[in-house]
């Protein structure tokens, strides 16, 4: 393993973010098992049937995306927020400068481990949306599963392709509120583009388009290339700050 | 061992560097002086390239292309991971700065003072300790060229005796180039074997550290000599 792969794997196991994050993703299923059980409940009954949500396998798994396209943004950004603005706010950021270790690959060292990170969180939350569902005893087992876990997988990866470009902004900010406020403002704008059917152009819009937060969930044409894109891009702008900025 | 030419920083209208040279030799502790502002820092962070040169050329070791596996440095205060201990945030530089000895962790320990808090998380150290762990992550990996910023700060008295001990000591002994700044001309005045004075940005003089008693005229302190080498050497004074 590779020096800078190492260090980057150590900080991050050694620190609270993986015990954290990993509570915190278990709650949108929590929450969407709320939904979906909550026929006692008038209030939240009323709720679940405006959104969708049936008290069965599809219903929960149209819960999960809906809770995933927004609230999973946002944990994964405030993940990869602290991932890169932590070296600000620690003031150890000049201490990665000056390395026989390239900053390019203390940068994607940083990456691989927020991503590999992030998809085992995904990973963890479909087996426990798979556990909870079938300890609810939910009606609609086998076939709506089989055709929602790809829905749900599909939109963890969006999500966190998605949010990589975040680390843009905690790098040039300097710290973690750039990040954090650059997360927020992407996911209102792609909510609030994906509504006037913008998911086709802009990639922050297709997470909410997918998730059914904007009617029928739906990927868009060219929606994939372009997320891919935009990660690309995050990465690479990221690494080009990182290399060629005034420190 | 590093060589900085006609080094200059711009930041808009503002000039940070103004067309700097200086050259620290193997085996030669240089003590950068100036006054708070005065471009030391931006200066230092040039010579390491962390800061981009508007202006002029930086060489280290002789050659082009920088090999930063041979530098060390302590720049803008010490730092570490506050949830890693004293050890494994050594053990991080080790590895980034592809230093092959694990033994050298424990050496850079040993020399800067901390065994009784190597199991210590960094967070909870003092500032004095802070220090000396920055101090230990600069000079861990026996670098040839040392570039310290302030390396004093926090530091208690026996602290900073230490440490002007294991400064001469890497520089005398071992053939290391240090370069410290400070603005303090007491303590690099111990310290040093030539200083430079920078004042806005521009390298005002340079003369070697045993010039500095007859200087001192018997009555002033060393604080009056800087301040009056600071006046006598600015521009407007030579005109």
């Amino acid at each position: 393993m590779s020096a800078a792969l190492w260090t980057e794997t150590v900080k991050f196991l050694r620190s609270r973010a993986p015990w954290a994050t990993g509570v915190a993703f278990l709650l949108p299923v929590l929450l969407a098992a709320l939904f979906v059980t909550a026929s006692d409940d008038a209030t939240l009954a009323g709720k679940s049937q405006a959104l969708g949500i049936t008290p069965d396998w599809p219903g929960f798994h149209t819960a999960l995306l809906q809770i995933d396209a927004a609230g999973g943004f946002l944990l994964f950004g405030v993940l990869v927020t602290w991932m890169f603005g932590r070296e600000f706010s620690d003031r150890t950021f000049l201490d990665l400068l000056a390395l026989p270790t390239s900053r390019t690959a203390i940068v994607l060292a940083k990456f691989t481990v927020t991503t590999t990170w992030l998809l085992l969180l995904g990973a963890l939350q479909t087996a426990a949306w798979l556990a909870t569902g079938t300890l609810l005893d939910l009606p609609g087992g086998p076939g709506a599963v089989r055709e929602g876990l790809p829905d749900l997988l599909l939109l963890l990866a969006l999500t966190v392709a998605l949010t990589l470009p975040v680390a843009l902004a905690a790098s040039a900010g300097r710290g973690y509120l750039p990040g954090v406020a650059a997360t927020v403002a992407l996911l209102v704008s792609g909510v609030a583009t994906a509504t006037t059917g913008g998911a086709t152009w802009f990639p922050w819009a297709v997470p909410a388009a997918l998730g059914g937060l904007t009617g029928t969930p739906s990927l868009p044409p060219l929606g994939l290339a372009t997320v891919a894109a935009t990660a690309a891009a995050g990465i690479a702008t990221t690494a080009l700050w990182w290399q060629r900025a005034d420190h | 061992m590093i060589e900085a030419r006609e080094l200059t920083k711009r930041y808009g209208r503002t000039t940070a560097v103004d067309g700097l040279s200086l050259r620290v030799a193997s085996g030669e502790v240089y003590g950068f002086l100036g006054l708070n502002g005065a471009g030391k820092s931006t200066t230092i962070r040039m010579l390491l390239g962390m800061t981009r040169p508007t202006g002029g050329s930086v060489r280290l070791f002789d050659r082009a292309e920088p090999d930063w596996s041979r530098v060390g440095y302590l720049v803008d205060g010490a730092h570490a991971y506050p949830g890693l201990t004293v050890r494994e945030n050594l053990e991080l530089t080790r590895r980034l700065r592809r230093e092959p000895v694990p033994a050298a962790v424990d050496r850079a320990i040993e020399l800067l003072g901390l065994t009784p808090h190597r199991d210590r998380r960094a967070g909870t150290l003092s500032q004095g300790n802070a220090q000396r762990l920055g101090l230990a992550k600069a000079v861990l990996h026996r670098p040839d060229l040392l570039i310290l910023d302030e390396p004093a700060n926090g530091l208690d008295p026996a602290g900073i005796v230490e440490l002007r001990g294991t400064l001469r000591r890497l520089a005398h002994e071992d053939g290391t180039a240090i370069l410290v700044s400070s603005h303090i001309l007491a303590e690099v005045a111990r310290t040093a074997d030539r200083i430079g004075i920078i004042d806005r940005g521009r390298l005002l003089t340079e003369f070697p550290a045993t010039d500095l008693p007859r200087c001192t005229c018997g009555t002033e302190n060393l604080e009056d000599v800087f301040l009056r080498l600071l006046t006598d050497h600015r521009p407007e004074a030579a005109a």
